[in-house]
């Protein structure tokens, strides 16, 4: 049986790796020469404080992880070569960078959710693999609308 | 397209400029129709009175090459009446100050002595466009054959941003792709300066990345000629051997006596056809082709959609795909590309692609998938530029100016002379005029005269007239109506016995090298009295004007 404390303190780790993530983005935003990007990343750095406010709900109501949706995987994260970091990405580099961090997140709470034998650890980590997963399909979707421009 | 066909049912505003439709691109207009239907304002802008305009709630005849300064008189005025999406200005475009201040040498009342549309009725489609909710521009080759074509798509592309009506369902900027297949073909690299999926040639990783996949090494990254390139540097000596796949390059490029000597210039000239046609005499080598019926392969329309296409008849004994013939002049050449069927090129295709990788040719079904598709679990993508993004972040505008088509009426010839196509006949013909039904109901090509410059003439409908330009000369019979304005003709160039590119200049835009079919200066002169003939009582003879 799970306490309500392991769960909470689980919340948290993911509650840090989100606020890692905002202020990765925080920090590239203030790095990146072209404007569009630096924006790009701004809108990531508040949409992982959103992510986070999110987790800290669940730190009170933990069903909502298991009410977070399915989000179609189209795997594009996978086919996508992670850009270097630099401060000349392009806006699509930028997003790429994005949806493979998500990618990553969402497949370590996959490995975690196959590795517990509880099914209620596994519940958690599978919301927790659907919630970024759903950022991931998010990202992926703008990705794909600007990443395969006609060049004439 | 930045959006789907279908769509275009569902959009509350349509703004079609330079696009017969109807005739050129019927199945589109059934969606423009069907939005009509529904009570959609539809917009039609044309200088001459398509049959669209049946279905149109607003007609604007602006005159032939002056597209930039109509819509940039409406984006002005859309900016003065506040109707602009200040939302979409400042989080999806770069240089919204720009813009606005541009289009200040644009006022209504400037703009409408250029374009010849009336200050008020530039006003209500300014208020039209500024005040609906789904906002869908549609263009074809109204708008890319001028000397400046890309400028005027691209001040289609400003309006568009301005009214914010980008990244959603049922709005976008939509070019309506000349033929079936130019969205396919471009797809495939057939440009001088990317491989597939628009894969620059200039890029060293992308070179080193089709190297691998095609097992070779030194490819070229050095951009080719555009068409009107190639044939130019014939007589010069700078092209020395043209391999002419389905083009009736003599019938098709514009001031066709020059086009001929630049053919006749060539040490070798191979044409791969299906029929004989105006260019095949030039040829030193002909070589007969598979059509459309009798060979596999994928076609993609002009909303990105990639389709099957199936081979339904054997062709005739000798006739072999294009493929086949491409991979035996390889072999000749050294180069055995060792292909079996058409399936496996668009497999090695797609394996080093972009935006068609997720598209396998099993997966193409029967309904086809749009690119961006990049992975196999990838549905395709229905419209670009989602919540406005663009692949440079956010949207750039660009200054555009008018400019004068390249040539002007003058006492020697007073005419402007507008083509397009008929809906009867594709492109040079080669394939409609050898069947036996489209022929009889559009045999001959008619050069269409306003009744005041046909009165002024003295030419009635039927009788035979010579229309002359600076480059050539054709005598064909005249069609007198009021589809045109004053001091406006218009032909086809589907009727080599009497083609309009013998009259056209070879004027071409900047960037793109398209011609300027669309507006040259003629004189028309009455050679004899014929039949009067009545095309009214047979709706489909004329296409339903």
């Amino acid at each position: 049986m799970v306490d309500d404390q392991e769960i909470f303190h689980i919340l948290l780790m993911a509650i840090r790796s989100e606020e890692e993530a905002h202020r990765f983005y925080t920090d590239v935003a203030a790095r990146v020469t072209d404007p569009s990007v630096q924006a790009t990343f701004q809108e990531l750095a508040r949409e992982e404080l959103g992510h986070k406010q999110f987790l800290e709900s669940c730190q009170h109501d933990p069903l909502l992880l298991a009410k977070i949706p399915a989000a179609p995987d189209y795997r594009v994260a996978e086919a996508t070569a992670e850009p270097a970091l630099s401060i000349a990405l392009k806006p699509a580099e930028a997003l790429a960078l994005a949806m493979k961090k998500e990618e990553q997140a969402a497949r370590l709470y996959e490995g975690l959710a196959a590795q517990t034998t509880d099914p209620e650890y596994r519940r958690m980590f599978e919301g927790l693999a659907r919630m970024e997963l759903g950022h991931k399909h998010g990202l992926e979707n703008l990705f794909v609308s600007i990443g395969f421009p006609e060049v004439f | 397209m930045t959006n789907s066909i279908r769509e275009l049912e569902d959009a509350s505003l349509i703004f079609v400029i330079g696009s017969n439709m109807t005739e050129a691109h019927p199945v589109i207009s059934y969606y423009v129709k069907r939005a009509a239907k529904k009570g959609a304002t539809i917009i039609v802008n044309d200088p001459r009175r398509t049959d669209l305009v049946r279905w149109a709630t607003h007609y604007v005849q602006i005159k032939s090459g002056s597209d930039i300064a109509y819509i940039n008189g409406l984006i002005h005025e859309i900016f003065k009446n506040g109707w602009a999406d200040e939302d979409f200005l400042r989080n999806c475009t770069e240089n919204p100050d720009d813009i606005r201040a541009w289009v200040q040498d644009y006022p209504v009342e400037r703009a409408s002595t250029i374009c010849g549309v009336p200050v008020e009725k530039m006003r209500e489609i300014a208020r039209l466009l500024g005040t609906s909710q789904g906002v869908s521009v549609c263009y074809t080759l109204g708008i890319t054959e001028h000397i400046c074509g890309t400028d005027n798509v691209k001040t289609l592309a400003n309006l568009q941003m301005v009214l914010g009506q980008l990244g959603k369902y049922a709005t976008g900027l939509n070019p309506l792709r000349g033929q079936n297949n130019v969205q396919g073909a471009c797809d495939m690299g057939a440009l001088p300066n990317v491989f597939q999926t628009y894969q620059s040639v200039t890029d060293p990783q992308v070179i080193a990345k089709m190297e691998q996949a095609w097992g070779v090494t030194g490819l070229s990254n050095r951009v080719g000629y555009k068409m009107p390139t190639m044939l130019r540097k014939a007589r010069d000596g700078g092209t020395k051997v043209l391999f002419c796949v389905g083009d009736n390059t003599v019938q098709s490029e514009p001031h066709m006596a020059h086009t001929i000597k630049e053919l006749e210039a060539l040490e070798l000239l191979i044409v791969s056809d299906i029929f004989p046609n105006l260019t095949t005499p030039y040829a030193h080598v002909i070589l007969p082709d598979t059509c459309w019926g009798e060979e596999e392969g994928t076609f993609t329309n002009t909303e990105r959609r990639v389709q099957r296409v199936r081979a339904a008849l054997r062709p005739p004994a000798g006739v072999r795909p294009n493929w086949w013939v491409l991979q035996e002049v390889g072999k000749r050449l050294g180069v055995d590309l060792g292909f079996t069927s058409a399936a496996a090129i668009y497999e090695d295709m797609r394996r080093s692609s972009t935006s068609y990788a997720g598209i396998t040719w099993e997966r193409i079904g029967t309904e086809g998938l749009q690119w961006p598709c990049p992975t196999l679990q990838h549905p395709g993508t229905p419209f670009l530029h989602k919540d406005g993004k663009f692949s440079r972040g956010k949207g750039l505008f660009s200054k555009t100016d008018w400019v004068p088509p390249a040539e002007q009426v003058d006492e020697d010839y007073p005419l402007v002379l507008s083509t397009g196509r008929r809906l009867w006949h594709y492109h040079t013909a080669t394939q409609t005029r050898n069947s036996v039904g489209l022929e009889e109901l559009f045999p001959e090509e008619l050069i269409e005269l306003n009744p005041v410059d046909a009165s002024r003439l003295g030419i009635a409908s039927g009788d035979l007239v010579k229309a002359e330009s600076r480059r050539g000369s054709i005598t064909l019979r005249a069609w007198v109506n009021e589809r045109s304005t004053p001091g406006l003709c218009w032909m086809a160039f589907h009727f080599a016995e009497a083609c309009a590119n013998e009259l056209t200049i070879d004027a071409f835009d900047p960037v793109t090298e398209t011609a300027e079919y669309k507006v040259c200066a003629i004189r028309v002169s009455k050679v004899a009295d014929g039949q009067p003939f009545s095309l009214a009582p047979n709706p489909y003879r004329q296409a339903r004007p």
